[in-house]
């Protein structure tokens, strides 16, 4: 390293002994300065000497004990005693400096404590996926003057082997894998149009009507629609990507918001691929939403899938497909929805929006975050309890905050609804988690929590419905749809909650909160 | 005979031990040294199960191992004790000398049993505790496949009680010491059965120390007794090192040691006439104990957690803080040189031996480097072609309680003779009951025996013999090196085996700070 640089370390050194009276070992400024172990012995040692009295030294010392046989010896000396220990043994074969601390009395873990946070932090990040050059340092233990290389050499990254990591590594490669995709994005909606004409009609057909039940008071009008269902599709890519990446390393959320996505979902898979769910669609063209309930199911299972990335990649283009021809009532609940779930998660992100937006959105998160609850419950009582609902000729969003409500509660005594071979279909067709016990071929135990029964291996990695409307786009459409775009979109579950309250009292009080969050 | 390596005098790279005593200069070149390579083979298959069944009695295993040890009694009777005839219990007649072999119990009223805390009076063997179940009144039976009998000696008196450890080397045919046998034991006994029932022995031999297949390559260890200099230290020599007893979290711990000792171990601590050493060590073997409480974690309920109880899982997280420790001086150490994990006694991982290998989850950041091996407890292994066997030392602590031989090496020593890694084990030292094989018999001798959490760093020569004279068969390199790996935490002490000589080269790490 040139010396101006070890110039600067040292100054640096210098302010962090003294101003934040930190215990430096020389393995923490190694690490720190991504500078070999030697060099850091070095450099601490010219701080030793700069400031002989301000500081206080502590050396490292190898040799031989004088004792008969002699014996291996490395032992950390005060600076005052280096003199006796030196005297004391045969040979010497190494002498360093350890580590600087302030002229203080000092707790003496603090000597190895410093760096063994250090050890720790670096790790972390190492664990984060995200090491920085300190842990790299960390890693591949490069500040030491042995270089050692793994016998395979392969560095196997940490979300592979490791399970107890978080999935932010997964989530890198979401988001990475995610933005590709982004032109298909744009060209998909138009095919999907054509593509999937009637089917959405009837979707719009079946859920236009529900949404204007006098009896619900449902305020949301469809105007708003138009509005929402531009932001999804406006949405930046990078927003797009980092909404993945949130959801993804919170597995869990939002299982619920499956149920209203996968509405728009249905919409767009049915026109696209020939799988169940349009089966089920056209079956019950007269009953729109044991449709949706069905494809809220298959939603669901494609939502667990997320770690198989080129499934959630599907998603990712299909869905705001989805959104782009439903774009009516369906799309107005979805809108709604999704923001509900976009301000809680620009909450968490701590990024913030227009105050307007957010008080607009204080209901819904509060709705989100009911369903986030939901995931691992099964799902089954959910829609036993949506069923009912949909019999009465509730309207769709009732149904579908009912879904989200009693997702986890217990199913409260129904009345069986006439729907019910259908329902029981689309109970099938989800997964329940169970926890699965194997031994595996070393021989260890392996427990692990897995989708049953779903159609096809579910993970509950989530990916966000969505897309997260950037501001510029939200402002833009409460100057144009006025303030009621944003309000009463707010408002639809919060009504729609409160009229089932009355209707299924397990459901009721899943959160104190939202029922504040009402008036 | 060295057996520990003395300070080396050569030093490859011509450093002055205050090299590091300078400040930065800018044609800085700082020695960089190259891990030795070494080959590895690791053995621990005999000591992995995938499946296990619970379901089966012990004694199917005393059975199994008398039956696998049977022939090798039987010629080295013949050997020993040339014109005895060998015969089962079953068929001893009166006033005839015969041989029998047969597995050795030891009667003994301080040993510990399940009834005990049904019995009334438990104070006294409260009071004594479980440290060594040795008494005057100890006696022994012989078992075989069909009955059992009395040992009794001549004098019974004069031998028992003495409690003086026998020269190690001449325990191949040495009359009945009642306080230095172990349970478990296949033994043969020569004797006459007296009318009153008792077996007289007159003398006793062990299956002895089993051959070696692989005699060590190299000069290796022939020079060995004509020459004091074959122990020192060559520069090309390579070093397995040796850990165990880490204990964190323990209340003795003292982490500054332990860094110490991981920084050597890696390469960073010391001048470059350390690091040199250091890059010579081709593995470390932690031989267990790396975890000294988790009772917290015991008692602090698994099963609260369940419950979701914030309390609990805070409570959680911090039992499990020494394993987080573990897991991170493990990444540290395993980017800088391979390892190899056994567990101990009170690392998390079954208590039963054999134990398997702590689970990877536990260890998610060591876990990543390929270096890193997570070993069954007796773990057996072949660096370089010297292989090596050891055990994380519940076998040689549960051994002493059985007799009143104090020096573990003597101990491990008695081992070897028995062929057998555990005789204790399905009797106060808890094991798998394996029916058809029984994994800690020592069909062949390892190069290097090691046991781990020992209270002292020691190490011994052993010759396998054939021929039962030591110098006899030094020359055909059936030497056995007997290391007992101290605790660390309790000594600071790692041990360094030369591969090429199997000198061991303690190196100890003092963190008090002369205090």
């Amino acid at each position: 390293m040139p010396i101006d640089d070890s110039a600067e370390i040292l100054q640096e050194l210098c302010s962090l002994v003294h101003d934040e009276l930190k215990v430096l070992s020389y393995k923490w400024v190694a690490r720190h300065y991504s500078i070999s172990a030697n060099t850091a012995k070095r450099v601490l040692f010219q701080l030793a000497e700069q400031q002989r009295d301000k500081v206080r030294t502590v050396y490292l010392v190898s040799g031989w004990t004088k004792q008969e046989p002699p014996g291996h010896v490395h032992r950390l000396v005060e600076a005052e005693q280096l003199q006796v220990l030196r005297e004391s043994l045969g040979e010497i074969t190494g002498m360093h400096v350890y580590s600087v601390a302030p002229n203080q009395a000092t707790n003496p873990d603090s000597l190895w404590q410093v760096t063994y946070q250090q050890s720790q932090q670096l790790l972390k990040e190492i664990m984060l996926g995200q090491p920085s050059a300190s842990a790299e340092v960390f890693r591949s233990n490069s500040c030491s003057a042995v270089r050692f290389a793994a016998p395979q050499q392969q560095q196997r990254p940490p979300a592979a082997t490791a399970p107890t990591p978080p999935s932010a590594k997964g989530a890198g490669a979401v988001q990475r894998a995610a933005q590709p995709q982004h032109p298909t994005l744009r060209a998909k909606p138009a095919e999907a149009d054509t593509a999937t004409e009637n089917i959405a009609a009837q979707s719009i057909a079946a859920a236009a009507p529900a949404n204007s039940p006098p009896k619900t008071e449902e305020p949301s009008p469809p105007k708003a629609a138009v509005g929402k269902a531009a932001g999804p599709t406006l949405a930046k890519p990078n927003t797009l990507a980092n909404m993945w990446s949130k959801a993804s390393t919170k597995p869990k959320a939002a299982a619920a918001a499956a149920a209203t996505a996968a509405l728009a979902e249905a919409a767009a898979e049915a026109a696209l691929t020939a799988v169940p769910a349009p089966k089920v669609a056209v079956e019950s063209e007269d009953e729109e939403d044991m449709a949706v309930h069905v494809a809220g199911g298959r939603g669901r299972g494609r939502k667990r899938r997320g770690a198989q990335i080129e499934e959630s990649e599907d998603e990712g283009c299909e869905e705001p497909v989805a959104e782009e021809v439903g774009g009516t009532a369906v799309d107005d609940q979805l809108g709604s929805r999704g923001k509900g779930r976009d301000g809680k998660r620009v909450k968490a992100k701590g990024t913030g929006k227009g105050e307007k937006e957010d008080k607009g959105k204080a209901a819904g998160t509060k709705r989100a975050k009911a369903g986030t609850a939901v995931p691992s419950a099964p799902p089954a009582p959910a829609f036993e309890a949506v069923e009912p609902q949909g019999g009465d000729g509730a309207n769709m969003d009732e149904a579908v905050v009912v879904a989200l409500e009693t997702a986890t509660a217990v199913a409260p005594q129904q009345q069986p609804a006439p729907l019910k071979p259908a329902g029981g279909g689309g109970c099938g067709a989800r997964a329940r988690k169970v926890t699965r016990t194997y031994i595996n071929d070393q021989g260890e135990e392996v427990t692990e929590e897995v989708w049953e029964d779903g159609p096809v291996p579910l993970q509950p990695q989530q990916q966000p419905q969505q897309p997260a409307v950037p501001p510029a786009t939200a402002a833009a459409r409460v100057g144009s749809g006025g303030a009621a775009a944003a309000k009463p979109a707010a408002k639809a579950p919060a009504a729609g909650s409160k009229t089932i309250k009355g209707k299924v009292p397990a459901a009721g009080q899943k959160s104190m909160t939202a029922f504040f969050s009402k008036k | 005979m060295l057996d520990v390596e003395g300070p080396q005098n050569f030093h490859t790279h011509t450093a002055r031990y205050d090299e590091l005593l300078a400040p930065v200069t800018s044609k800085d070149n700082d020695p960089n040294f190259y891990r030795a390579p070494a080959t590895y083979l690791n053995l621990d298959e005999r000591f992995r199960a995938s499946k296990r069944t619970y379901e089966r009695q012990y004694a199917q295993l005393y059975f199994s191992r008398l039956m696998l040890l049977k022939e090798v009694m039987r010629t080295r009777v013949q050997q020993l004790w040339p014109g005895i005839p060998v015969c089962s219990i079953l068929e001893v007649q009166e006033s005839r000398e015969v041989a029998v072999i047969g597995t050795i119990y030891k009667n003994m009223n301080l040993k510990p049993s399940i009834l005990d805390e049904y019995s009334k009076d438990r104070g006294l063997k409260a009071a004594l505790g479980a440290s060594n179940f040795c008494s005057d009144n100890d006696s022994v039976v012989l078992e075989d496949e069909g009955a059992r009998m009395v040992l009794s000696t001549p004098s019974a008196l004069a031998a028992a009680g003495t409690g003086v450890s026998t020269s190690a080397s001449a325990v191949s045919n040495e009359p009945l010491n009642v306080q230095e046998l172990v349970t478990g034991a296949v033994v043969a006994v020569r004797g006459i059965h007296e009318a009153g029932g008792d077996f007289m022995v007159s003398a006793i031999c062990f299956p002895g120390v089993a051959p070696n297949p692989h005699p060590l390559p190299g000069p290796a260890l022939v020079s060995q007794q004509a020459s004091v200099v074959a122990a020192d230290a060559a520069p090309g020599d390579k070093y397995i090192a040796f850990a165990s007893g880490l204990c964190l979290g323990g209340s003795k711990v003292d982490m500054l040691k332990t860094q110490l000792a991981f920084d050597f171990l890696t390469g960073n601590l010391g001048s470059p006439v350390e690091q040199q050493l250091s890059a010579q060590i081709v593995r470390l073997v932690i031989a267990g104990g790396c975890i000294g409480q988790l009772e917290a974690l015991a008692g602090g309920g698994v099963g609260g957690s369940a419950s979701g109880n914030a309390y609990n899982r805070q409570a959680q997280g911090a039992a499990l803080q020494p394993v987080r420790d573990l897991d991170l001086l493990l990444a540290e150490v395993s980017a800088g040189l391979p390892v190899d994990l056994m567990p101990g006694t009170e690392d998390p991982a079954n208590v039963a031996l054999p134990q398997q290998p702590m689970h990877r989850c536990l260890l998610p950041a060591a876990g990543m480097h390929s270096s890193f091996v997570r070993a069954t407890n007796p773990h057996e292994f072949e660096a370089d072609g010297v292989r090596f066997l050891g055990c994380s030392g519940q076998n040689i602590d549960d051994m002493a309680k059985y007799c009143t031989i104090r020096d573990r090496l003597d101990l491990m020593e008695r081992s070897l003779m028995c062929r057998h890694m555990a005789p204790t084990a399905p009797d106060t030292l808890t094991c798998y009951p394996f029916h058809d094989k029984d994994p800690f018999i020592l069909e062949t001798s390892p190069h290097v025996y090691f046991v781990g959490n020992q209270p002292e760093f020691a190490t011994r020569l052993v010759c396998a013999t054939a021929a039962g004279s030591s110098s006899s068969s030094a020359a055909a390199g059936q030497m056995v090196r007997l290391v007992s790996v101290p605790s660390f935490a309790r000594t600071g002490t790692i041990v360094l085996v030369n591969l090429r000589t199997l000198a061991c080269h303690p190196v100890r790490f003092d963190g008090s700070l002369g205090l």
